[in-house]
């Protein structure tokens, strides 16, 4: 159970400090480590009972700025949202549960996406409800084909 | 001759009283007791009465025993000394003295696996939980059930000679059976949203989100069990003046007026708090009921020895022995009011310890094993607070004369009813300590998107206000965007932004309006990604 202790003390002192003790120098490392998890489960990986999701994003967030990767960030969390909502990967057939779970991952990782990336995000998502991707589709990494077609690389 | 005669008086009133508050009141015994006891045909079917006997819990049983001991005149009529008025209002499973429990019986035994506080899988302790509810929900129910119809048999119950009777009295009384009856409404309806709530969270796939939709209904079940507890200790008073008035013409009706008044100044301020299901009002009102109940329990002996004396002094002893005899019984077929206390200090040692079948006051099960687990499980997962329900436990076993001014029970009770330091630290955040009781209240589901939520199936008692948080200053920012990363950007109210735009942006992935359970799952896993706890209050 969340008990909010995540949000006492510093907070991003104690984030880093717990990267560091697992042997990585940015936060990003210790994500790119871990593909395709959850950022709930990095969280509770850092600590489970005092680091909070948010807080795991705003610092990859905040770090894919100085590295000028924030498309590649974003294509992240998207990977990350999905294997949360469809560890199966995209769903054969779309039935109520299953368009309630691609809705409930993408309408996320809208909420997610910082504002300079917003808009990208909402003509990326059109065009997956356009073209949805083939069954069973999971991508396991920002540099998934398919996700780099949708959200490609500005800042290279 | 006046034992033969009070027997005659006290048989009757055994078999009058069965059916109209005995078998009902215990019907959620039934499926607690395996006993089978059969009392011959030709000794009930004397008096015209069938009864079945799993309806019967030990307490009849030991009526019944008596009545066959009686009728061989081997036993005393007089009780012994300090079990007059020993049997109280026992929850679900829990019986009086029992036959098997005879005092020499084996010390009890220390409970074989005191259940631990280990984790479980979520999903199974969000089961366990919702059945707890219901089960104490139906524990409740059954209570008011049984209350209910015992109020409109009272108030029926036409005037005897002299126009006597609490429905006599050219009505004075009514006022005393309608209070009564106005406390129904409310029970009724609180117990009506419980279930209702409980519904709706088994329906909810995220099991976190079930736990929070449960503990909503903590305050409304701790409202209504200790409402109908107390609803229960009126209708003993209401009981006690019905027999006053018919029998005991020497108490004058104008004096039974003013102590019943008394006793309802008395009951009042408590039943309004838990009337008003305010969860503050509530836990204060369940802590201080011990104390209530005590108060309670000398008015009931006051008014009975008064009435016992009225009818000495007026030269009628041998009516006064049978009014005695019938007061007794009423004192000791009373559902709610414990036992008066000790009178010798010696017996002031005699505490509750946790035994094998459950909560025991000296040899006597108190409260059910199986009534200890159903609470254990709900004051774990934070529906039941403890000292609410230790003040449920102190009631039930009588212990509501002793000045504990902690009101704690022993360890072994506090630790099979689920007290824990998680459990104590729930209740500190939760409540008034750690300034939490001044911390802001924060609307989850954003307040100005009201209509957006309402038209999605937040109303009633699942409406917008019912999902609030009180945070901390510093998480309060945090969220709302103070305590942010520094960005490049400021995010003003960042968690109504971003839930909002979760929310409307599936919604347009689903090309359908998403459901009341479905935006709950979505605001489930959003507020474990923020770490906000899944303790809602109202707003």
């Amino acid at each position: 159970m969340t008990d909010g202790r995540s949000w006492q003390g510093n907070w991003k002192a104690r984030l880093y400090e717990r990267v560091r003790e697992r042997g990585y120098d940015s936060l990003t490392a210790f994500a790119e480590a871990r593909p395709a998890v959850s950022l709930n489960q990095l969280a509770e990986e850092l600590g489970k009972d005092d680091i909070a999701g948010v807080q795991v994003l705003g610092g990859l967030h905040a770090e894919a700025e100085q590295l000028k990767q924030v498309t590649r960030f974003v294509r992240d969390v998207l990977v990350r949202e999905l294997s949360e909502s469809l560890p199966n990967g995209w769903p054969a057939v779309m039935d109520d549960e299953s368009r309630f779970q691609v809705a409930k991952a993408l309408g996320c990782w809208s909420a997610d996406t910082p504002d300079t990336h917003k808009e990208r995000v909402r003509r990326a998502r059109a065009a997956l409800r356009a073209t949805p991707p083939p069954p069973g589709w999971r991508p396991l990494g920002p540099d998934d084909e398919l996700l780099r077609t949708l959200l490609p690389d500005e800042e290279a | 001759m006046w034992m033969s005669r009070g027997c005659v008086v006290w048989l009757l009133w055994t078999l009058a009283l069965l059916p109209r508050a005995g078998v009902g009141r215990y019907s959620g015994l039934q499926r607690h007791l395996k006993l089978s006891l059969r009392p011959g045909p030709s000794l009930l079917s004397a008096w015209g009465w069938t009864l079945c006997a799993d309806w019967l819990c030990p307490r009849w049983a030991g009526l019944l025993v008596a009545f066959a001991l009686l009728t061989n005149g081997c036993a005393s009529l007089t009780p012994p000394p300090g079990r007059e008025s020993n049997l109280s209002y026992t929850p679900r499973g829990a019986s009086g003295p029992t036959l098997a429990d005879g005092p020499g019986e084996e010390p009890p035994r220390a409970l074989a696996s005191p259940p631990p506080s280990q984790p479980e899988p979520g999903r199974q302790s969000a089961t366990l939980t919702r059945q707890a509810v219901f089960g104490l929900v139906d524990d409740v129910k059954g209570t008011t059930v049984s209350v209910a119809s015992a109020l409109s048999k009272l108030a029926a119950r036409p005037p005897g000679l002299g126009n006597r009777g609490l429905s006599g009295v050219n009505g004075a009384f009514t006022r005393y059976l309608d209070y009564g009856s106005n406390q129904l409404p409310w029970l009724h309806s609180a117990l009506g949203s419980t279930t209702m709530l409980t519904n709706a969270a088994s329906e909810i796939a995220d099991s976190d989100m079930e736990l929070g939709i449960l503990r909503m209904t903590g305050p409304r079940l701790q409202a209504t069990m200790f409402g109908s507890m107390l609803l229960a200790a009126w209708l003993d008073f209401l009981q006690l003046a019905d027999i006053v008035l018919r029998e005991c013409p020497a108490y004058s009706a104008e004096r039974l007026f003013m102590d019943m008044h008394r006793v309802q100044r008395l009951i009042e301020p408590t039943l309004s708090a838990l009337a008003s299901q305010d969860p503050e009002q509530v836990e204060a009102a369940a802590t201080e009921l011990p104390e209530l109940m005590g108060q309670l329990t000398r008015e009931f002996g006051s008014i009975r020895d008064g009435a016992r004396m009225a009818m000495e002094s007026s030269g009628r002893l041998m009516a006064a022995a049978q009014l005695v005899e019938m007061l007794t019984l009423v004192s000791t077929l009373r559902m709610s009011l414990p036992r008066l206390p000790p009178a010798a200090p010696a017996t002031l040692g005699v505490g509750l310890v946790m035994g094998s079948g459950g909560v025991m006051a000296g040899s006597q099960i108190v409260v059910s094993a199986e009534w200890v687990e159903m609470i254990r499980r709900l004051v774990q997962a934070g529906v039941l607070s403890l000292p609410a329900v230790s003040a449920a436990v102190r009631i039930h076993g009588g212990q509501v004369m002793m000045a504990q001014a902690n009101g704690d029970l022993p360890e072994g009770i506090r630790d099979a009813l689920g007290d824990s330091p998680e459990v104590r630290g729930m209740q500190v955040t939760g409540r008034a300590g750690a300034g939490m009781s001044k911390a802001p209240k924060h609307h989850v589901l954003p307040e100005e998107f009201r209509a957006w939520f309402e038209k999605r199936g937040f109303r009633g008692d699942m409406d917008i206000d019912k999902f609030c948080v009180r945070l901390e200053q510093a998480h309060h920012q945090a969220i709302h965007g103070g305590g942010n990363w520094r960005l490049g950007r400021t995010w003003p109210n960042e968690w109504n932004r971003m839930i909002m735009e979760a929310l409307r942006e599936a919604e347009v992935e689903a090309g359908r309006m998403l459901t009341r359970n479905e935006v709950l799952n979505i605001v489930a896993s959003r507020m474990k990604r923020y770490d906000i706890p899944m303790k809602f209050i109202q707003g």
